[in-house]
């Protein structure tokens, strides 16, 4: 792969879709997961010169490492890293409405916003309330402080114990099959 | 490295970037062999006035044959919400009657385009030298293109197989593209409603194009 176009691009068509659903599923939308699925491939054509592995299993493990990387980055700081698309010369994968219906279905969108929202009501309404100043209406956490009437370490403590609850009740379990 | 037992049939948008993906990593392998030339003039999209267009493809000797019978199996949420509008032309290559798009929403709030040969400020189907219009109703390609997003298709008008058309709709932040394919790179203005149309002699197919946007 590391110097072969044309494995790199089978590389590409073994992987992409389901990269594509372990975005949606981590972000809830096609279109952010679209750009960090290209983003991920993007980094990956760069790196591939320095990559040693040679089983699939390791140059699965090594996609994913990066495609975490690009999660964490976007769910930290709220934007899309695409300056390796950028230097690549290339646009984002777009999709038609009727193909990203079919991504939100491979997702599992819908079955998943059932759980989040069941999650969401059964936590404590003062976690919930604070997950929802800080994700919802992205408020900073002394504006969070704030609104709740408690201290910056409240409300931190309380985001962040509700948001372990969630992921608690969400992750699938034991047995589920998901892209990882 | 591939297992075909697992993979799933990639989706056709998918199919795009992985073919855009593939070009990018032929250029990192072999610069020198990847040089790309700008190409001689393919066709440049026109925006110019339809009135003029109409005008000279009622020059070439065309008549007009039956309208295009509408489909049956028209997909739902697929047909033109209110009266479409044409939106650009293009030159064809033999200089026959030009090309053109027209767009149009969708009830949903889908945006679509329709391509095809233009006579008379319609638009329709060309076999031999009949002109046959197409329906108010016929779909063509939808999408949602975000602020700075685009959608494109690529395909043949019935009866013309030495002609590839790819057209699309871009969002509002969009100006201008950059047009890739084997044939060469051109630049495409956008027109209105963000609709562009190429028209190429001969036969290409989605993976051979690629749309790089211009804000």
């Amino acid at each position: 792969m590391r110097d072969d176009p044309d494995a790199f691009g089978a590389f590409y068509e073994e992987h992409a879709q389901q990269m594509l659903v372990y975005f949606t599923r981590r972000t809830m939308d096609v279109q952010i997961a679209l750009d960090l699925m290209s983003e991920t491939f993007a980094v990956a054509l760069e790196q591939a010169p320095r990559f040693r592995g040679a089983t699939p299993e390791q140059e699965r493990g090594w996609l994913y490492a990066i495609a975490k990387s690009q999660l964490a980055h976007f769910l930290r700081d709220g934007d899309i890293d695409r300056r390796a698309l950028q230097r690549l010369d290339l646009s984002p994968a777009h999709l038609t409405d009727p193909e990203i219906e079919r991504v939100e279905n491979l997702a599992g969108i819908a079955e998943l916003a059932t759980r989040v929202n069941g999650a969401l009501a059964a936590l404590p309404p003062e976690q919930r309330d604070a997950i929802r100043l800080r994700v919802v209406d992205e408020l900073d956490y002394p504006a969070v402080a704030s609104q709740l009437g408690v201290s910056e370490q409240t409300a931190r403590a309380r985001v962040s114990r509700g948001l372990r609850a969630l992921a608690r009740d969400v992750t699938p379990k034991a047995g589920a099959k998901e892209a990882t | 490295m591939t297992n075909d037992h697992d993979r799933n049939e990639l989706l056709p948008g998918l199919e795009r970037f992985g073919a855009e993906l593939t070009r990018a990593a032929e250029a990192r392998a072999a610069p020198r062999r990847r040089r790309r030339r700008v190409s001689r003039p393919i066709l440049a999209v026109s925006v110019a006035s339809l009135l003029v267009v109409g005008a000279a493809g009622a020059a070439v000797l065309i008549s007009v044959g039956e309208p295009v019978k509408p489909r049956a199996d028209v997909p739902p949420n697929s047909s033109p919400a209110a009266a479409p509008q044409l939106a650009v032309t293009a030159r064809d290559p033999d200089g026959t009657l030009p090309w053109a798009a027209r767009i149009y929403s969708t009830a949903d709030g889908s945006q679509c385009i329709i391509a095809g040969r233009l006579q008379a400020g319609q638009l329709g189907q060309l076999t031999g030298r009949d002109f046959h219009p197409l329906p108010r109703n016929a779909y063509g390609a939808c999408g949602r293109p975000t602020s700075r997003r685009l959608f494109f298709t690529t395909g043949r008008a019935p009866g013309e197989p030495n002609r590839t058309l790819v057209y699309g709709r871009a969002g509002r932040a969009v100006t201008a593209m950059t047009v890739r394919t084997p044939k060469g790179e051109q630049h495409v203005p956008v027109g209105l409603g963000g609709a562009f149309l190429l028209v190429f002699d001969g036969r290409l197919n989605y993976r051979d194009v690629s749309l790089h946007p211009i804000y």
